[in-house]
């Protein structure tokens, strides 16, 4: 379907909400740089639907769930390739610029030129009508029957001080703003304490962020353009980190330098540290927070297993790291304050080696290298396999949820995809 | 005391062009200190206004749409009850509502404000909403203890609950510099009953927006302006206990009340925007071992120099 050609007249402001589908998440925290489109964290908010990159088939019903959510008139962008999941979306080539598009639907729909998006699910109650009971819940009585397809919540021992407090089931994900896209859970929690967690799907690939690094396996790159692209990765996680911390400040000063670092400009990482310090983040997060146990600490690779006190650094061993004199930083507390620490760190020590490399003629790493969430090529490709997968349940269980938030956030999207033992 | 007629709309006026105020600082502020990808302040700007009218409203299952309904009224109709509280003229009586014990009607205001947020996140009869709600009555309970404390200690000086006594007693010198503890103890109560930044435990991104996760259109809007009117009522409230009112020279009285309102309101604009949201755990410890011995050093540092 087409989109009005014409560019509305003024600054028009588009409430989006983002489905983010597989290596998307960069493109879609770039469209912040633009001041009037909003990226909600709801779909109630919102009026236009972006679904951005490829989305994988089993996610699409629970689209279908988040676009009939928005409220009327709606319209859904499809930013990148693969099937169709909605009908009457638009679709935008991944190399398009979506705020032109975003700009224009909006208008259309402020216009009445463009029909609201109709409902993709029939709007039937969820649980079927059994007949008995003033709901049809199939029981008479307080206990008789499922009211709306929902057990009635029981109590259960509380985690953390022995009352006895009712626990409910929840599912959140794969398009939850505050998870890493892709990653869906099923919960059980006791007021906003975490009793169980299973991972009903991991997050989605995001090669994006490695495919500079996984291209130096075979034709020759620019380490400075690797170790630029390294630290803009750092920065971006750090950035989501303190944005769902609601530290915005600091957020938008670590994303700003990211995309300074992506357009090779210089970066300056002092500001950041000091906004960092100011808005209390660090001695907000509880110390041991997030820690692995000691079964669990194979699983880690890359900044957080260096934070987590083992100094493994693939660019310790390979040109042209060795002829600067690379050293890895390493920290021993392996919790969420550490990981953190790490990022801004690492950024800085991959800021300073780019500019070291600079004007170096570029380098093939046939043998593997350090990627920005662990080694990537030859040595890493064996041990991978080994790895155990990470227990989330026992990293999670007994946390707040907020706390339990902050944890996911402090692994990049696409370690904790691997972590979580999703192939590829 | 002014006559109903004369209260109501002066109170109303000065609440409407205060949500003006903040949505401009709020725009500002976003401005200078930046955006971060997922954009959970509703600000107030008039293309804003415009989209969300234009919507459809839209209800989950099963709501207390009642209760729904009423949380942004009983929130913005506490906001107004604070303002009218505040004398806009050095002089008993200068108050729209100008009661014996006003500094006590403002705490029932900030009790009242937790049924409030309470109210709207369980009305939606969904699972983020009340989580956001629970928080933030298990924080906003404990942070009005301290606040408490702190307005016992600004009453003392007056030797009076009546808030233009309060003022009067700040003609020589300011309750920020005689009790230099009330005021930042008091600005976080402000952060915590406007829902921003380190102690919005109701409407945090960490649960896509909390008890506003599931409202839209109007509701919506209703909730975000109910929000700025209590950060008008809260700025008016701190700039008389501590910042002397409308008490001033040169200027008229309203002017430097006006002045100081929108300082305060600035201040807690940016804290909200720069200061991070500590764990509630975190934040209730830090609550009850360090913001209320705090706020006794406050009350007794207050109560000594009463004695003098």
């Amino acid at each position: 379907m087409a989109v009005s050609e014409a560019i509305p007249r003024g600054h028009r402001q588009v409430r989006y909400f983002a489905a983010i589908g597989e290596d998307a998440l960069a493109w879609v925290e770039g469209l912040a740089r633009d001041a009037g489109l909003r990226r909600v964290p709801t779909p109630r908010a919102a009026s236009l639907l972006l679904i951005a990159g490829r989305l994988p088939e089993r996610s699409w019903p629970a689209l279908r769930r988040v676009h009939d959510q928005m409220p009327h008139p709606r319209a859904v962008l499809h930013w990148g390739e693969g099937a169709q999941p909605v009908p009457d979306a638009v679709a935008l080539a991944p190399a398009a610029t979506p705020a032109v598009a975003m700009r224009a639907l909006q208008g259309d729909l402020d216009r009445g030129a463009r029909g609201s998006s109709p409902d993709l699910l029939p709007n039937e109650p969820p649980a079927p009508w059994l007949g008995k009971g003033p709901h049809g819940q199939g029981g008479e009585g307080m206990m008789g029957g499922t009211p709306y397809g929902r057990p009635m919540t029981m109590r259960g021992d509380e985690l953390r001080d022995g009352l006895r407090l009712d626990a409910h089931a929840v599912t959140l994900g794969p398009f939850a703003p505050m998870l890493p896209p892709g990653l869906a859970l099923d919960l059980r929690l006791q007021g906003d304490v975490i009793q169980r967690v299973e991972v009903m799907q991991p997050p989605f690939r995001d090669a994006m962020v490695e495919a500079p690094f996984a291209a130096a396996i075979d034709r020759p790159m620019s380490a400075a353009g690797l170790e630029r692209a390294r630290a803009v990765h750092h920065l971006r996680c750090l950035g989501r980190f303190c944005a769902l911390r609601g530290a915005a400040a600091p957020a938008a000063r670590a994303y700003a330098s990211a995309y300074r670092a992506t357009i090779g400009g210089r970066v300056d990482l002092g500001s950041l540290r000091r906004w960092l310090w100011l808005s209390g983040l660090r001695p907000g997060i509880a110390p041991g927070l997030g820690t692995l146990s000691a079964a669990q600490r194979g699983c880690l690779s890359g900044p957080a297993l260096r934070a987590a006190g083992v100094p493994d650094d693939l660019r310790t061993r390979l040109e042209p790291y060795t002829g600067v004199g690379f050293a890895p930083i390493a920290r021993q507390a392996g919790d969420v304050r550490a990981r953190i620490d790490q990022w801004l760190a690492e950024a800085a020590q991959a800021l300073d080696l780019a500019a070291r490399l600079e004007g170096l003629p570029p380098t093939t790493f046939a043998e593997g290298l350090e990627g920005p969430a662990g080694a990537l090529g030859a040595p890493a490709g064996g041990d991978r396999g080994d790895r155990p997968a990470l227990d989330l349940d026992a990293l999670l269980r007994g946390l707040e949820w907020g706390q339990a938030v902050s944890v996911l956030a402090s692994f990049s999207p696409d370690a904790l995809r691997r972590m979580l033992g999703a192939a590829g | 005391m002014m006559g109903p007629l004369t209260a109501l709309p002066l109170t109303l006026c000065v609440l409407f062009a205060g949500m003006i105020l903040v949505g401009v600082l709020d725009a500002l502020a976003w401005r200078l200190l930046g955006r971060v990808p997922i954009d959970d302040d509703d600000r107030l700007t008039l293309g804003g206004l415009r989209a969300v009218i234009r919507r459809q409203s839209i209800s989950t299952e099963r709501p207390d749409l009642a209760a729904w309904r009423l949380a942004p009224a009983l929130y913005f109709g506490l906001a107004a009850a604070g303002l009218a509280l505040v004398p806009v003229a050095v002089a008993v009586g200068r108050a729209p509502v100008d009661v014996e014990a006003g500094i006590v009607v403002w705490g029932a205001v900030e009790a009242l404000t937790v049924i409030a947020v309470f109210l709207h996140g369980w009305s939606s009869n969904a699972l983020l909403p009340l989580m956001g709600a629970y928080r933030f009555v298990a924080i906003g309970l404990s942070i009005m203890l301290v606040s408490m404390f702190v307005l016992i200690g600004a009453a003392l000086p007056a030797g009076s609950l009546r808030l233009t006594a309060i003022v009067e007693s700040q003609r020589e010198l300011w309750n920020l510099v005689r009790q230099p503890l009330g005021l930042p103890l008091f600005l976080l109560l402000g952060l915590a009953i406007t829902l921003r930044g380190p102690l919005d435990y109701a409407d945090a991104p960490d649960l896509a927006g909390g008890t506003s996760a599931e409202d839209n259109a109007q509701l919506r809007l209703a909730w975000q302006l109910a929000r700025a009117a209590m950060l008008v009522a809260f700025a008016a409230m701190a700039a008389t206990v501590f910042l002397g009112g409308p008490l001033g020279p040169v200027l008229p009285g309203p002017v430097w009340l006006a002045l100081k309102a929108g300082l305060v309101a600035a201040v807690l604009v940016v804290l909200g925007h720069l200061l991070a949201r500590p764990d509630a755990s975190r934040m209730m410890t830090f609550i009850w071992v360090v913001l209320l011995p705090l706020s006794f050093l406050d009350l007794a540092i207050a109560g000594l120099e009463a004695l003098r």
